[in-house]
């Protein structure tokens, strides 16, 4: 039987597996194709629940890492006695949402967790707040693609965040403006918003009170001695809060916050910033935003309208990866797959190691990393990028408990013919298995350049370029304008 | 961005610092395997690399980052001050033990190895200076220092801006040794570099025979493809040419100096090499960042006789003496400033240790400086005199390094350097 090509996806299926989900691979196209195509793809993945996870991503989820279902006590105790140090916590969060990305089903999901855990960034390396950063991840789970008023609630009252941007040592004399200030300048309104000091400091007092037994038994309380009451006002909100208990005050602020017009824009203009350029139109942003407004906060059905406009149609390839996007995408396009990890050597514990940059969630400032080409194109990224590629392109790091891809799966022996396959098919094939489309001449033109082999070279399974050269024929793909843009 | 003062008891956060550490070890370890060990520091653009022309033969600044909040009172000890002997029953230095001393400030016994730079008249400390509110949190403490500009919400550092100020873009200006990720003060929109080691700035697969191809390859696949990313990825091949003609020479130390290569000073001390020869290459690089921690000594602090603290300050001692003779005459192009997040507690602690605190100490060393003595307003250690049981800051950590900027590269304005900061300077360099 002769060398079938390899299928490969439509520019629209691909720019979608790209920008909802975190990449091509063989996996969500043969997902895609079941479903009967890019538009049905995109509606199942706005409904997660309806997608059965396949046993790789449900192992990443919780068995791999059984340490992250520690709660917040047994943590600090094992902290305390030096059995498992705080920061390895981190490590272990980060390596879970890198894998998460990987191999779910649920790509649009876990986009969604992303953008939330930057929107609403608590570092997962905090001095504190890695005590809580799990239970946190889980709540942005659960609501990524539900109402932001009920999200912005859960998470601002979060112990995670409540940490984090020190509610938790508010006291009614002394409310510290920390969080008061970030929830509107940051997650909610934003600072064209106009709202004034005063009204920064009536944030911080309505917040009062949620507090923490930090250091000791970290356990979460509301605790009304520390509600600074008295009246209110922020920008619109007004409110006499008189009781010593301000939850429902709080409750209330945060729902008109979570309504206002200029929170449906913030929200809208990032979405805009994350799923389709990094200067996306005014009219997109206006029509986001008011979709956002009219459905509730409801984040399904501003994404419907997000991923229907025509400038989201037309903006393949126009965003720079980011560090751990290139990371997820180079496992996806290898296919590489995890195996239950054994050890700190396994592939499952050492994927952070490999990414380039600062570790996932460990953004040093509550505003979370940025998402345009400008704040990733450094030199050093771009080394760094490169090292990742060949690290994993040629199976040399991290290397335990993960399976590559065999030769045959690059060259099927018994199926080219056996003067060998030429170059250029043997370069399309990569091509169509990495970046999910067929090589350019470009790319010909670079591997002869890259192997020293000239075009006319047939590949066979002991040649070279099957082997030990196969990496830098892979380099080429994946050190490239193609690969490191979605 | 704001940061109020919180309280944090013992043993909060061991550990914080020594993250950095050992992903560092860990890639120090992978290089040793072969296996590809750098990773980067990717944050920031590279628009402005375009075009540059190196300055060779201009000062250098080597700022030396210690992490997890170093004890400035035991590693500069005010003897003089009654205060301090009382509040450390268990850890105290001895007056005895000091070396380097005056009759009020003394230095660590196990800085010994540095004792004839301070006689030279090319080491100094400075003391009681930090931020100007206290912040007690490693995280947003480290982010503040270095950000160092409340005048605006960009994440860019005081290093960044300092470099940025040229009309140059070279990557190699600014580089930080000793770990792939940029710390704060590196980070921002000027083009910058961060490696564990020298040689890991480069480009794989481009080693021996394979380097014309791999460049020739690579620049078919980035010529002329738009926006910051192509123009990083064309930079990218110049960079790493320049830095591997030099990594790629071997390197013996001058003036028969040995570097430590003992556990915990190895790490600091490969980086001071590595500095050493990028100053010797000459390349046009301003300033080289180097991290070493951790100083989180909450527990077991320790006693001149040895003890985390010792042990510690030995290794940079050691690592800093050996850099500092082996650059020779080449010193008085070179600075050498020393920064940590925090001070710490004045009164130790029940587990023989010391909580996060305020003010604390800065060590300069190398050309300009003015050596031999304690600089700084001394504000007591007496109990109405302490904030919060910290050590008061009398000197802005930003008027200490703005005196190094002023001097050493006199067309950097200082206040675009530290904006939102008036400069006054302390008399510390000549």
């Amino acid at each position: 039987m002769p060398l079938p090509v390899v299928p490969v996806p439509s520019a629209y299926e691909r720019h979608l597996m790209n920008r909802v989900g975190w990449g091509w691979s063989r996996a969500t196209y043969a997902d895609l194709r079941r479903a009967g195509g890019g538009k049905a793809w995109l509606a199942r993945q706005l409904r997660p629940g309806t997608l059965k996870e396949p046993a790789r991503a449900r192992a990443v989820a919780g068995p791999w890492f059984p340490d992250l279902a520690d709660s917040p006590q047994r943590r600090w105790q094992r902290h305390q006695d030096g059995s498992k140090d705080g920061w390895r916590y981190a490590v272990d969060l980060a390596n879970q949402s890198l894998m998460r990305r990987m191999y779910s089903r649920r790509q649009l999901l876990e986009t969604m967790v992303d953008f939330w855990s930057d929107h609403l960034h608590v570092p997962g390396g905090h001095d504190s707040a890695w005590l809580f950063r799990s239970q946190y991840d889980d709540l942005l789970r659960r609501h990524a693609l539900g109402r932001f008023d009920t999200l912005l609630a859960a998470a601002t009252l979060h112990p995670a965040m409540v940490l984090h941007l020190d509610t938790w040592t508010s006291t009614r004399q002394r409310p510290n403006e920390n969080h008061g200030r970030e929830l509107l300048e940051l997650h909610t309104v934003g600072r064209s918003a106009g709202y004034t000091e005063e009204m920064v400091v009536d944030s911080a007092r309505i917040l009062s009170g949620y507090t923490m037994d930090a250091w000791w038994t970290w356990t979460p309380r509301y605790d009304p001695e520390r509600h600074a009451t008295g009246p209110v006002q922020v920008l619109g909100f007004r409110h006499d809060n008189a009781a010593a208990d301000g939850q429902a005050v709080a409750a209330a602020y945060l729902r008109y916050l979570a309504h206002h017009p200029a929170t449906a824009r913030t929200i809208a203009r990032k979405l805009a910033l994350r799923f389709v350029s990094d200067n996306p139109s005014a009219a997109l942003v206006d029509r986001l935003a008011k979709t956002f407004r009219a459905s509730g906060t409801d984040m399904t059905a501003t994404l419907k309208v997000l991923f229907a406009s025509r400038e989201f149609r037309r903006a393949a390839g126009r965003k720079v990866r980011t560090p751990d996007q290139d990371l997820v995408a180079t496992v996806r396009a290898l296919d590489v797959r995890a195996r239950a990890p054994r050890s700190r050597e396994s592939f499952a514990n050492c994927l952070t190691w490999v990414q380039p940059g600062m570790r996932l969630f460990d953004w040093p400032r509550p505003d979370g990393p940025p998402q345009t080409a400008q704040a990733w194109s450094s030199v050093t990224r771009v080394m760094g990028s490169y090292r990742m590629h060949w690290n994993l392109a040629g199976g040399w790091y991290p290397r335990a408990d993960v399976q590559h891809r065999p030769q045959r799966y690059w060259l099927p022996a018994r199926r080219i013919p056996r003067r060998g396959l030429p170059l250029p098919a043997y370069v399309d094939r990569l091509a169509r298995l990495t970046l999910g489309r067929p090589a350019t001449a470009l790319e010909r033109r670079a591997v002869v350049q890259a192997t020293g082999f000239p075009a006319t070279t047939r590949v066979t399974p002991d040649h070279a370029l099957a082997r030990w050269d196969r990496v830098r024929v892979l380099g080429v793909l994946l050190d490239s304008p193609t690969h490191m843009t979605r | 961005m704001t940061t109020g003062p919180t309280s944090v008891p013992a043993s909060c956060c061991d550990d914080f610092a020594r993250v950095t550490l050992d992903r560092r070890r860990f890639l120090a370890g992978l290089a040793g395997a072969g296996a590809a060990g750098a990773v980067t520091s990717v944050f920031g653009d590279a628009v402005r690399q375009t075009s540059y022309a190196a300055t060779t033969g201009g000062n250098v600044l080597v700022v030396i980052s210690f992490r997890g909040g170093i004890d400035g009172l035991g590693l500069v000890v005010p003897h003089g001050d009654p205060g301090y002997a009382a509040a450390r029953p268990t850890i105290k230095v001895p007056t005895a033990a000091l070396v380097a001393g005056d009759g009020f400030f003394g230095m660590h016994p196990a800085m010994q190895p540095l004792a004839w730079a301070f006689e030279a008249g090319e080491l100094a400390a400075v003391h009681a200076v930090g931020m100007p509110a206290p912040n007690r949190s490693h995280f947003s403490a480290m982010e503040q220092v270095e950000d160092a500009d409340p005048t605006s919400s960009e994440r860019r550092g005081w290093i960044n801006r300092m470099v940025g100020l040229d009309v140059g873009g070279d990557p190699l200006e600014a580089v930080h040794l000793g770990s792939g990720v940029a710390p704060t003060s590196l980070s921002g929109r000027s083009p910058h570099v961060a490696a564990g080691r020298l040689d890991e700035i480069g480009l794989v697969g481009a080693d021996g025979e394979d380097r014309v191809r791999r460049n020739r390859q690579l620049r078919t696949m980035w010529k002329g493809v738009p926006g910051p990313l192509g123009v990083a990825a064309r930079s990218t091949l110049t960079t790493a040419r320049r830095a591997s003609a030099v990594a790629s020479a071997s390197y013996t130390p001058r003036n028969g100096v040995t570097y430590p290569t003992a556990w915990p000073g190895k790490d600091l001390a490969m980086a001071l090499q590595d500095t050493a020869q990028l100053i010797r290459a000459d390349l046009g690089t301003e300033v080289v960042s180097i991290d070493f921690g951790s100083w989180d000594m909450h527990a077991d602090y320790g006693t001149p006789n040895g003890g985390d603290m010792t042990r510690m300050v030995r290794a940079f001692a050691e690592g800093l003496d050996a850099f500092l003779r082996d650059l020779g005459a080449l010193r008085s192009r070179v600075t050498v400033a020393t920064i940590s997040e925090f001070g710490r507690r004045v009164a130790e602690n029940g587990n023989r240790g010391l909580d996060h605190g305020w003010g604390n100490v800065m060590l300069l060393a190398g050309g300009g400086v003015k050596g031999g003595q304690y600089h700084g307003s001394w504000p007591g250690l007496g109990a109405g005199t302490l904030i919060a049981g910290d050590l008061a800051v009398t000197t802005d950590y930003r008027d200490v390094l703005g005196e190094v900027v002023a001097r050493r590269f006199p067309t950097r304005p200082v206040d675009k350097v530290f904006p939102g900061h008036r400069y006054r300077p302390v008399g510390v360099m000549r």
